[in-house]
């Protein structure tokens, strides 16, 4: 595996009150995966100690607080120098994390057995104290992370939502064309899956250089909100807020990693392909000193290639299976282990391979007709 | 489709009420008749029960209406709310958190200041009103110099609309209400001498002497299939969900100044909703941006911590408004049988007193002086329910 390169220059900020150093470029995932934290938030309810898993913003275990602002995605945000970032604790005082879900079974609804109007009242204050999950920011804190929030509106021939190599590739063609092209992508940097490839990140770079120089115009860490009924596409963007009229739209963004569940598979060092290869190629950091994979018939492909790039990494590969055949996942706030009917593996990474999903969430928003996806 | 509740069974031919709208006003109508002792009523729902605006709107309970007629129908709910998930037998969530109505010029500060007295005469559940102080106290997390008065109601709150829906059609269908799912109403059958005698559906016909349009922002259609015209409008409404935050908000709010009105759960996340005035509301249940916009700048300056916090989910409901904004409760003129629930925009909050009523009129043939006052026959009389302390408008 490469190290982080020196020409990279360093970026220091604070995770607890404790100084990180982190390499330009990284995520906050990524820079605290190499300083050993693998907790990152807890959850809503039980309390389980969750952490980086999708690496692609699509779950919530990476949810931390920075400058003061909850809800921000580790995996999605790059390090910045001096920042702030804390975790959400829970507000449970009485019982250490995780006590609830050995004592209450999974799937209660304290909300259901509560039928009596009387008792929900007295009870609901404090369930709301509980289970307030996110961080109410200070009206300093949000007044210095979130300037007022500007509304722009633009005029485009062609919206591309996604700047991986096919958003590129259209985005570049049309504006060839001489159409004016807007293009949005959630992250920090261009390429999507590319950057999920060994030596695809040059790849990447080649594709945003053309982009750049057929005229595109490139919003990064902008979201794409969804089509509302004004016939506009809303589109976040740091602190502004664009509607974007658009005579084309285009919806690349590309695919997911599907999920496997697993006995106590929420466990922090549980992960998706995207998370793990994010960590090897682009954050430099090696994702586990060994790892086990759990694999499907539609992750083998997936599979294979993770094992190749953790190989190169450093990683041992503990075991490939399926997830039949796992009894269960083992550790607390960090994987220890994945206990099969013969006995336990120990490992500190468990990669879960059960191939992609079309990224559809926008296409669904927007009830555009529905093909089935072939990978 | 399958859920708790829902008949599985093909659509009976025959039954002695027909309730179009498996909404909380059909619904909690259906159980009320049932719960009266009538046998054989029959829930039509197009979609799934709460898919309408039952499903789609700010949770929010309240009784403090300004005027004579609202605050008695609305009490009636109110008083019903309390104890709703005990005779239900399942959680609601109504939480009696209270409910704020924020006043900001001297107009609304003084029509505030009326309301209370109001409220007194009329006898409804307590209100009081509030100062500058109060307000801080009660709401905290308010811009400062936000308001400068207004009223309380401590038995107000708000409850979650789908546990309230599932635990009605429970109830309902624990007691022989036949709920069915996924079934259109096509025409309604009057005889020549202009009573109901059945309806027709995507999934059969059915022979009813009494059918009740509480078909929600579709009840206009409904109607005109009988033959009756209403006066209502068919009107978007649109709501914010934000992430889940620490507790901020304890009361339902009102923002009269920026019709708005919002709330936090239990579970955390903040859910509001504004109007635009003089926006156009088209009939969709598709979001539009300037709501999204309107409702972002007008809670973010109401309450400032906000904005550090991420909107999870816009929604929008539709909603079939009247000239006066007041609801259509009462037989439809010229069809014997036919029985109006509808015209609403405050039906959530309303629904488990309106059943009550409705269920009565329909029972026994008289209809309540709570309900009398909502008969449709007002506006061809001209005169309409004045009520000065509504934020949807």
């Amino acid at each position: 595996m490469t190290p982080p390169s020196a020409r990279d220059p360093e970026v220091r900020f604070t995770f607890d009150g404790r100084i990180i150093r982190a390499r330009t470029g990284q995520t906050v995932a990524g820079a605290l995966h190499a300083a050993g934290v693998r907790t990152l938030s807890w959850s809503a309810k039980f309390r389980r100690a969750r952490g980086l898993r999708c690496g692609t913003g699509s779950c919530p275990g990476c949810t931390v607080a920075i400058d003061g602002v909850g809800g921000q995605l580790a995996c999605m945000t790059e390090v910045r120098e001096g920042a702030r970032v804390r975790r959400i604790r829970p507000r449970w005082l009485l019982l250490p994390a995780d006590t609830l879900s050995s004592l209450v079974p999974a799937g209660f609804q304290e909300a259901r057995w509560l039928r009596s109007s009387r008792a929900w009242n007295i009870a609901a204050p404090w369930i709301a104290r509980l289970a307030g999950q996110g961080l109410v920011p200070t009206p300093s804190d949000a007044a210095a992370a979130l300037p007022a929030p500007r509304l722009a509106t633009r005029d485009v021939d062609l919206l591309v939502v996604g700047g991986g190599p096919r958003g590129l590739a259209v985005a570049t063609g049309a504006a060839g064309q001489g159409r004016r092209v807007l293009l949005v992508e959630r992250r920090a940097r261009l390429g999507g899956r590319l950057l999920e490839q060994a030596g695809g990140a040059d790849s990447a770079d080649a594709l945003a250089a053309a982009a750049r120089a057929a005229g595109v115009e490139i919003l990064t860490g902008a979201q794409a909100l969804g089509a509302f009924s004004e016939g506009v596409e809303g589109v976040s963007w740091g602190s502004r807020l664009l509607a974007v009229r658009a005579t084309t739209v285009v919806l690349a963004t590309g695919t997911l990693d599907r999920e496997i569940v697993l006995p106590d598979g929420d466990r922090p060092g549980v992960m998706l392909p995207a998370a793990v290869a994010r960590l090897v190629l682009v954050e430099r950091v090696r994702p586990g000193a060994k790892a086990v994979i759990v694999r499907t018939p539609e992750g083998e492909g997936q599979a294979r290639s993770i094992a190749a790039l953790l190989r190169a990494a450093g990683t041992e590969i503990a075991n490939v299976c399926t997830p039949d055949e796992v009894r269960s996942v083992v550790g607390r706030t960090r994987v220890s282990g994945v206990r099969f009917a013969r006995g336990l593996v120990a490992c500190d990474l468990v990669v879960l391979c059960a191939g992609e999903r079309r990224a559809d969430e926008l296409a669904r928003q927007a009830a555009l007709p529905q093909e089935p996806h072939v990978p | 489709m399958t859920m708790p509740g829902l008949a599985t069974e093909p659509l009976p031919r025959t039954a002695s009420v027909v309730v179009v709208g498996g909404g909380i006003a059909g619904i909690a109508a259906a159980y009320e008749l049932a719960r009266r002792g009538v046998r054989d009523v029959v829930v039509c729902e197009a979609g799934y029960p709460g898919v309408g605006a039952s499903g789609r709107n700010g949770e929010l309970v309240r009784s403090a209406f300004a005027s004579r007629e609202w605050a008695t129908l609305f009490d009636l709910s109110l008083r019903a709310w309390q104890t709703l998930s005990d005779e239900l037998g399942a959680n609601t969530l109504f939480t009696r958190a209270g409910y704020i109505v924020l006043a900001t010029g001297d107009a609304q500060v003084e029509l505030c200041r009326r309301s209370v007295e109001r409220h007194r005469e009329l006898g409804i559940m307590p209100t009081t009103g509030v100062d500058e102080a109060d307000i801080r106290r009660l709401l905290p997390a308010l811009a400062p110099g936000y308001a400068r008065g207004g009223f309380y109601q401590r038995d107000g709150g708000y409850a979650h609309h789908d546990a309230t829906m599932w635990a009605y059609v429970q109830a309902a269908a624990r007691l022989g209400v036949r709920i069915h799912a996924g079934v259109t109403v096509r025409g309604i059958s009057v005889s020549a001498a202009g009573a109901v005698t059945g309806v027709e559906t995507s999934a059969g016909d059915i022979a009813t002497p009494v059918v009740l349009d509480a078909a929600g922002g579709r009840a206009r259609e409904v109607a005109a299939l009988a033959g009756v015209p209403l006066p209502t409008e068919t009107q978007r409404l649109e709501a914010i969900v934000t992430e889940s935050v620490a507790p901020f908000l304890r009361p339902g709010v009102a923002l009269l100044d920026a019709l708005g009105y919002c709330h936090q759960t239990s579970r955390g996340e903040f859910v509001g909703g504004t109007e635009v005035p003089g926006a156009p509301m088209p009939d969709t249940m598709a979001t539009s941006f300037r709501g999204l916009v309107d409702a972002a700048r007008k809670f973010t300056e109401a309450f400032p911590v906000l904005r550090g916090v991420r909107v999870i989910r816009q929604w929008a409901g539709i909603v079939d408004i009247t000239p006066d904004f007041a609801p259509i409760l009462g037989r439809a003129p010229g069809v014997d049988g036919l029985w109006l629930d509808c015209g609403w925009g405050y039906g959530f909050m309303a629904g488990p007193g309106a059943g009550k009523v409705m269920a009565e009129a329909i029972a026994t043939g008289v209809v309540p002086p709570a309900m009398a006052p909502f008969a449709v026959e007002r506006f061809a009389r001209g005169e309409p329910i004045a009520e000065g302390s509504i934020v949807v408008a």
